[in-house]
């Protein structure tokens, strides 16, 4: 762990420089989804829309949009919407590519969003899937995608994964790739 | 021949007459540890150089800082070894390096095949990841060792019977399962000795259970038994042949063969001094041979060697470090709990339902092991890192929560609860035990500058008494409200923990023990005693951070330096008045094998 303090130094410094700018820290939380609990007491006009529920309220699409940093450095931007049953529905757009990534290419697929009661968190479950990457270890397979995003409570900063898994609808077994993801969540209407 | 009999006879009777009267030469040993971390950097260097624009020969991708680990420093180690075969290193490194050597460095497993094979690497692992093990619950390391087991022995490297573990972590824990697991000697960082009983004169070796000990990095000097050790090497083996630069720096990352000219000369002339260039499994069986006694240690606790620039384990468990804006330790440390808890969840459910989850939650617990990495929350973790293990733990979680709904749909079930330490799984939904108690059963001191807190108790249980404690901090507009902390008062001279990968046994010390002023408890099932038969347990799944003891006072503190200052954070915490054993339990209970609703 050791490191050369001169250089250690001069990052710090131009880290302090950079964190000031930092659009991790500067954007504005927004509110997160609404709880897909299944113990839906409609207790809140925010309340969840699962089958069980008896909210009169009508059915209503919310969305989402994510900025968010793929492997810290890169962009990419997801956009998600929560549909009445509870589901989501999701489109991610990286502006970087990897091995198992092709830039600017639309990644589809659906999701949840999970409760984690005994945590006080939750985690945004998506399923992508995209074309291959012929380039990398999947080869011409086409490529399956896991997203994870956590948080505590409402906090609208999420982090977590972008798995990448080799085959169509594969979704377990040896990943491909783990990629970072991290960045702000914002209610588009 | 028969002159010849005569010959052997005589000289063997001389031996024999001769041997009581003789002195025996003196054991005179050269050891060393290099501790191989190629996830030093776990995740690649991606985003490290926080500078405007593109630093495309610095912010390079995970395999390239792993490459470059292995040809710029590990490769020319081996080949060191390779030029001077009387003598033996001791390696130290996780499994999943020997996966990137399989992977990209045939040539260089290859090499350390051999080595391993002629005795000349004493090969050192305890963990399939550089994991900070010793704050999680046994289940973390044991799955993560059986890994580490199924690596090494897939590509016919034999591990040696040492135990050395990521960032030189101890615990007197790890004496209960070494012979389990084939193990033997200990080696116990000698800063990490010294830090909590000050200078002293090692003696050859110690008692650890059924194995040794020594003391990793400290020379010995006994006269009386005629042992000399001097360390050859003890510290981040990626350090010697570049001359001391991490690979945090790929730019200064290099082999520089004046370094490793030097070191070869330094251990040339231990040689012509009359030490042996050994394994420590070898120094240890010497002084069986010689049928010298072990020492008794003192009482240790468990930590990580550097504990005098780490403050103890702090830097892991809500200490800061230099890139402070990236780190959110708690974040890291209880999504690990939180991801440990889901895959002992599926694991339970899916037997329940009758599904062979076994293979896709190895994967579970693979990336759980990622997600534990001790380069996530410390010593000086970027951002990349800090996001490396939330990523990883994360995809624990979200592979153990889909085959809990695959299980729930087979039973066809709602809302189950799943009691994972009995297996038992019913029907039911998620609910806090207790009721709001507005008195307190002890008075907190709690601190958030910049930040609101609010403190609500709830009593769980009468039998024995148990409380909830929800601490609510709020956010904060001040970019600098990053720590929180909270006092538990306490009494007595006792410090009461648990160590590492025992989670069924209260540990006891007495304050006056330990020359230290203050230390970080990782407490890794979250339990650590207050005196006066008063326990609390904290709920690792909302606070992972370490408890601050001190010699002078009773009191336990859980501080952390890292809570990212825009959001809102809740910590939680249980209370119990009773005896060990209740203790043990209700910490089992939150923490190791939980009861959860899904």
């Amino acid at each position: 762990m050791s490191k050369i303090p001169w250089l250690l130094a001069a990052l710090a410094a131009l880290g302090l420089l950079a964190a000031c700018q930092s659009a991790r820290h500067h954007a504005s939380p927004a509110p997160a989804p609404a709880d897909d609990d299944a113990a839906d007491d409609d207790s809140s006009p925010d309340d969840d829309a699962t089958a069980a529920d008896d909210d009169s309220a009508p059915p209503y699409v919310q969305k989402y949009q994510f900025a968010l940093a793929i492997e810290v450095q890169f962009q990419a931007t997801l956009k998600l919407a929560q549909n009445p049953n509870g589901n989501l529905t999701a489109a991610f757009i990286p502006q970087q590519g990897f091995d198992v990534l092709l830039a600017g290419t639309t990644l589809l697929g659906s999701g949840q969003l999970w409760s984690i009661p005994e945590a006080n968190g939750r985690m945004v479950m998506l399923r992508l899937n995209g074309p291959a990457a012929p380039n990398g270890p999947c080869g011409n397979n086409p490529i399956s995608y896991a997203v994870s995003l956590t948080a505590k409570a409402s906090n609208a900063y999420m982090v977590g994964g972008l798995t990448a898994y080799c085959g169509a609808n594969t979704f377990t077994g040896s990943p491909a790739r783990v990629m970072r993801l991290a960045g702000w969540q914002t209610k588009v209407e | 021949m028969k002159r010849l009999g005569r010959i052997v006879l005589a000289a063997a009777i001389a031996i024999c007459v001769a041997a009581p009267f003789a002195t025996a030469a003196p054991l005179q040993y050269s050891l060393s540890i290099f501790h191989f971390d190629i996830e030093s950097v776990i995740g690649g260097l991606y985003g490290f150089v926080p500078a405007p624009g593109d630093w495309p020969t610095w912010d390079i991708s995970p395999e390239a800082v792993e490459d470059m680990i292995v040809t710029e420093s590990f490769a020319p180690l081996l080949a060191l070894l390779q030029a001077h075969p009387e003598w033996t290193f001791t390696i130290e490194m996780q499994a999943y390096m020997v996966e990137v050597l399989a992977a990209r460095h045939a040539d260089v497993l290859a090499a350390l095949q051999k080595l391993t094979a002629a005795g000349q690497v004493e090969l050192v692992s305890f963990h399939y990841a550089g994991q900070f093990f010793i704050a999680h619950p046994y289940d973390d390391w044991k799955q993560s060792l059986a890994l580490a087991q199924q690596v090494f022995a897939a590509n016919n490297l034999k591990l040696s019977g040492v135990v050395f573990c990521q960032d030189g972590q101890a615990a007197e824990g790890i004496a209960s399962h070494m012979s389990e697991e084939g193990y033997t000697v200990m080696a116990w960082p000698a800063d990490l000795w010294t830090y909590q009983h000050g200078a002293f004169d090692a003696a050859p070796y110690y008692e650890f259970g059924d194995a040794r000990l020594v003391v990793a990095g400290q020379s010995v000097a006994d006269a009386v038994d005629g042992v000399y050790v001097s360390w050859s090497y003890m510290g981040d083996g990626e350090l010697l042949a570049t001359g001391g630069v991490s690979p945090y720096f790929p730019w200064f990352f290099h082999d520089r063969s004046e370094a490793v000219a030097n070191f070869a000369a330094a251990v040339e002339q231990q040689e012509e001094q009359g030490y042996l260039i050994s394994s420590i499994a070898g120094y240890v069986q010497a002084l069986q041979t010689a049928g010298i006694a072990a020492a008794q240690p003192p009482p240790l606790l468990d930590g990580a060697w550097q504990p005098a620039t780490t403050d103890g384990n702090s830097r892991w468990l809500g200490g800061i470090g230099v890139w402070a804006a990236a780190e959110r330790d708690n974040h890291v440390r209880t999504l690990a709990a939180m991801a440990h808890r889901e895959i002992l969840a599926a694991q339970t459910i899916a037997a329940a339902a009758g599904l062979d989850s076994t293979a896709v939650l190895a994967e579970a617990w693979r990336q759980l092991a990622l997600g534990e990495v001790s380069n996530g929350t410390g010593v000086n973790p970027y951002l990349g890192e800090v996001d490396f293990c939330i990523a990883s733990s994360a995809e624990a979680f979200r592979i153990a929560r889909a085959v809990i709904y695959e299980a729930k749909a087979t039973l066809g079930l709602g809302g189950a609860l799943i009691d994972t330490a009995t297996g038992a799984v019913t029907p039911g939904e998620f609910a806090w035990p207790g009721a709001p108690t507005g008195k307190a059963p002890l008075q907190l001191t709690v601190a958030a500058d910049g930040r609101s807190a609010q403190v609500s108790w709830f009593a769980e249980s009468q039998s024995p008494p148990t409380w909830r404690v929800e601490i609510a901090f709020s956010a904060s507009l001040v970019a600098t409200a990053r720590t929180l902390s909270v006092t538990f008062p306490g009494t007595g001279d006792e410090i009461q923990t648990t160590t590492a990968l025992v989670d069924d046994a209260v540990q006891t010390y007495a304050r006056s023990d330990f020359s230290f002023d203050h230390w970080y408890l990782p407490a890794p099932i979250g339990l650590v005693g207050l005196g006066g038969g008063w326990w609390v347990v904290k709920d690792q799944a909302n606070v992972h951070v370490a408890a601050r003891i001190e010699t002078a006072d009773s009191d336990v503190q859980f501080v952390d330096n890292t809570a990212p200052w825009f959001e809102t954070i809740t910590w939680i915490f249980h209370v119990v008045q009773g005896a060990d054993a209740d203790a043990l339990a209700l910490a089992d209970r939150i923490n190791v094998h939980p009861t959860l609703a899904r």
